[in-house]
């Protein structure tokens, strides 16, 4: 196994940060998407707690990635893609990067309007960015919410493309991000 | 010739007075904080009142009535506020105000006093003392403290609530009374 990507492949640490985001996020959609229905109770406060050190750990390995991606590159698309393909297949993952920056951000954001600090998985209190605003609070609760949702239109055009890539175009697409690269 | 050396005897021997006091809203505050999940949250009660009497040379006739609006809450939250008023927690529609009423100061040095009281929140009464420093400045008294209770102790938080798990039992209450001699 390698560590660093290639031309051709992703390396390990590339690999293991993509999977272990995309874990995560699936687990923050579905806590998000029921955690909101909760009465006020202890239930829902633990669901927000879990949903908040889950995003900043989403925050910290996005972050982490967009370092190695500078540091080491990336595979490049295959030869054969379209100009439109090639076009989406970019907008969708620069969007996806983008969104997992603003979603974790307003969120974060969201915990110091409504005065309820984060605590990373009870180990540290995430010291809040902006202090307690009903009116702000409003607003990113909206960014956080519609950002979500273009998120999961983006994961699904991603795993779409993915799918394409493999059963139609039959490239390495879906291969070199199902294993990393060996030698 | 006696009668009056008598009546004089008599007014000094009877305890001096206790200053009458009145709060200054504005410069009040009675701020508290709890742990949610782990991490510090503070909130105030906006409206409260405080009757004091209080002189440093009399301090068997001081005394302290106060009384807590509990929907005046505020924690930068709406929905935990309403929370707290609910039933589970300080149920405000049944127990609308909280009270402190003194039994008795002890001068600790300086400064400094222990306040004992009796605090009624909910149907609980429970004695408390809080350690205060009070300095007066001419017509001008500042009275600072701060205290740690125990929230089970008064049923505050109740069913699910009643395990620290999401919120703490510990609470800091730190109280700050501005008061204008009467």
């Amino acid at each position: 196994m390698r560590l660093t990507n290639s031309p051709d492949g992703f390396g390990l640490v590339h690999w293991a940060l993509h999977w272990v985001t995309a874990v995560l996020i699936f687990w923050l959609l579905w806590l998000g998407l029921t955690m909101v229905e909760l009465p006020l109770s202890p239930q829902m406060f633990q669901a927000y707690a879990l949903h908040k050190s889950l995003g900043l750990t989403v925050l910290a390995l996005v972050l982490a990635r967009l370092a190695w991606r500078r540091l080491n590159g990336v595979p490049a698309l295959p030869e054969g893609m379209g100009r439109l393909e090639s076009l989406v297949a970019t907008a969708v993952h620069h969007g996806i990067y983008v969104l997992l920056l603003v979603i974790p951000l307003s969120g974060w954001l969201y915990s110091g309007a409504t005065a309820s600090p984060a605590n990373w998985f009870g180990f540290f209190t995430v010291p809040d960015l902006i202090g307690a605003n009903e009116t702000l609070a409003k607003v990113l609760r909206a960014v956080h919410d519609i950002a979500g949702k273009l998120l999961m239109l983006c994961l699904a055009l991603h795993v779409l493309g993915a799918l394409k890539h493999h059963f139609i175009s039959r490239d390495s697409v879906l291969k070199r991000m199902l294993l990393p690269r060996r030698s | 010739m006696r009668l009056p050396v008598a009546l004089l005897i008599c007014l000094t021997a009877v305890p001096a007075a206790a200053r009458d006091w009145r709060m200054i809203e504005g410069e009040s505050s009675l701020a508290f904080t709890f742990r949610q999940m782990g991490s510090p949250v503070t909130g105030r009660f906006d409206a409260f009142t405080a009757d004091i009497s209080f002189d440093p040379q009399a301090l068997d006739a001081a005394s302290v009535e106060a009384v807590i609006e509990i929907s005046s809450v505020a924690t930068g939250n709406a929905e935990r506020d309403a929370g707290i008023e609910g039933p589970d927690w300080f149920d405000a529609a049944a127990y609308p105000t909280a009270r402190f009423v003194s039994t008795g100061f002890t001068a600790t040095g300086g400064d400094a006093y222990e306040v004992a009281g009796e605090l009624t929140i909910r149907d609980v009464t429970a004695p408390v003392v809080l350690p205060m420093t009070i300095t007066i400045d001419g017509d001008r008294a500042v009275a600072k403290g701060s205290v740690e209770l125990d929230r089970t102790v008064f049923g505050v938080g109740r069913g699910d609530w009643a395990s620290a798990t999401a919120v703490g039992h510990e609470v800091m209450l730190e109280l700050e009374v501005v008061a204008a001699a009467d």
